[in-house]
């Protein structure tokens, strides 16, 4: 990951439209000195056809973004299988062969 | 004739790898990105100047509105892409400058300027419809953030579009016989120039341009002509204007459209000296980024880290 070095680019997030569980999205980016007058240009520049309901932006200069380097360390189910239901569904059919009884809570989980 | 004709934009594998700004490009993929996006930065920014100077001669209050919005749209367009050339290196000042400082060529349709009214609705047309079509093809190229502009910009073109066929309506319905005389002579004014902005026909090796083996450019000259034509003729028949076989008729046996060639001598001459308004236009940039400079540098400096 690597932190943000310009101060003069401003991040545009926006929610649009009437569905209000809809997540933020990054839209793209304005250059500006102002943080305020960052909000307008964003306004201006990325909110000209829908309706949005929800308007941040944020200085580059203080997001930490990640890189290509971070990518295997962000997958999660290569690396994190002990999180996953599958894991622990077979693990317990698993045990229930070898004890010789039903598997409880359905096969597949 | 090429490999590629009847070869769907899905399959096309020089298409499959897409890129982010902070991903690993090819040698030479980043300039050349940042070439395609500062040089559309530049065509919406100048592009829009001779729109910007009717808006205080529109007719009626609506088609001021109207006019105006356009405008901002475009001026958006110029920021989106200046962002994204930004990001790859190439900062607004330098693109701004290069071409006021007679660094940078302009496309040939941002040579002239309208010179009456009428002009305006069949020459907006034309341009709208045009850019809808390559936008519409660079909008599937390779590097995302540029896509992603695009998609954007698709947006606000539509309405670009729209009030064109309304502003030719209104002059084609209403107008007087000298007024719709003057939107005819308009469309054939800029269909040669709209037909020489696709660029020079195809050549034996477009294929091996690197623009074209990045996926930055996705489709060539001639297919992008070619349905611009398809897509726009019948509009303009639909409005009441002639269309001069001799300009563009589709041949049934070739099953192509066939159109009087640009003049490429002279296009070539005003891509290189300049048309009518290259030097107006150049003196307009100048002027704006020296007389907004001193602001522009206090409003830097002050960042808040
Ligand atoms: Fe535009
Ligand atoms: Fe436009």
């Amino acid at each position: 990951m690597r932190r943000g070095n310009q101060t003069d680019v401003y991040d545009a997030f926006v929610k649009l439209g009437d569905d209000p569980a809809q997540p933020i999205s990054w839209v793209g980016s304005v250059r500006s000195g102002d943080p305020e007058l960052a909000w307008h240009a964003a306004k201006e520049i990325y909110t000209r056809r829908e309706d949005a309901t929800v308007l941040w932006v944020a200085q580059r200069s203080a997001m930490v973004t990640s890189g290509p380097e971070d990518l295997e360390s962000m997958r999660t189910p290569s690396r994190l299988t002990y999180r996953l239901p599958g894991k622990v569904g077979r693990r317990r059919r698993a045990r229930a062969k070898l004890a010789d009884v039903q598997p409880v809570g359905g096969a597949e989980a | 004739m090429t490999i590629t004709q009847g070869h769907g934009i899905d399959d096309d594998t020089r298409l499959a790898q897409k890129y982010e700004l902070w991903d690993e490009m090819p040698e030479g993929y980043r300039e050349a990105a940042a070439r395609i996006a500062s040089f559309q930065a530049l065509a919406e920014l100048v592009g829009v100047l001779p729109f910007a100077e009717w808006l205080d001669r529109a007719p009626d209050f609506e088609r001021k509105q109207m006019l105006a919005a356009k405008i901002q749209d475009e001026v958006g367009h110029g920021h989106v892409t200046a962002r994204v050339a930004e990001d790859l290196g190439v900062p607004r000042e330098q693109i701004l400058s290069d071409f006021a400082e007679g660094r940078s060529k302009l496309l040939n349709i941002f040579h002239y300027r309208f010179e009456t009214w009428e002009e305006i609705g069949p020459a907006a047309l034309l341009m709208n419809s045009s850019a809808i079509v390559q936008f519409q093809a660079l909008d599937k190229g390779t590097y995302l953030p540029y896509a992603r502009a695009l998609r954007k910009i698709e947006k606000e073109e539509s309405f670009h579009y729209h009030h064109a066929i309304d502003l030719t309506h209104q002059t084609m319905t209403l107008g007087t016989p000298e007024q719709r005389a003057l939107a005819q002579r308009s469309f054939e004014t800029w269909l040669p120039r709209l037909l020489a902005y696709f660029g020079p026909p195809d050549t034996d090796t477009y294929q091996q341009n690197p623009m074209y083996t990045f996926g930055l450019k996705v489709k060539s000259n001639d297919q992008l002509r070619q349905e611009w034509l398809t897509k726009i003729v019948p509009v303009f028949r639909d409005l009441g204007i002639q269309v001069d076989p001799d300009l563009a008729r589709f041949d049934e046996d070739l099953q192509e459209w066939v159109y009087a060639a640009p003049d490429w001598i002279e296009i070539k001459r005003i891509l290189n000296e300049g048309g009518p308004m290259l030097a107006h236009w150049r003196a307009h940039i100048a002027g704006t980024l020296e007389r907004n400079g001193t602001y522009r540098d206090i409003a830097l400096e002050g960042v808040p880290a």
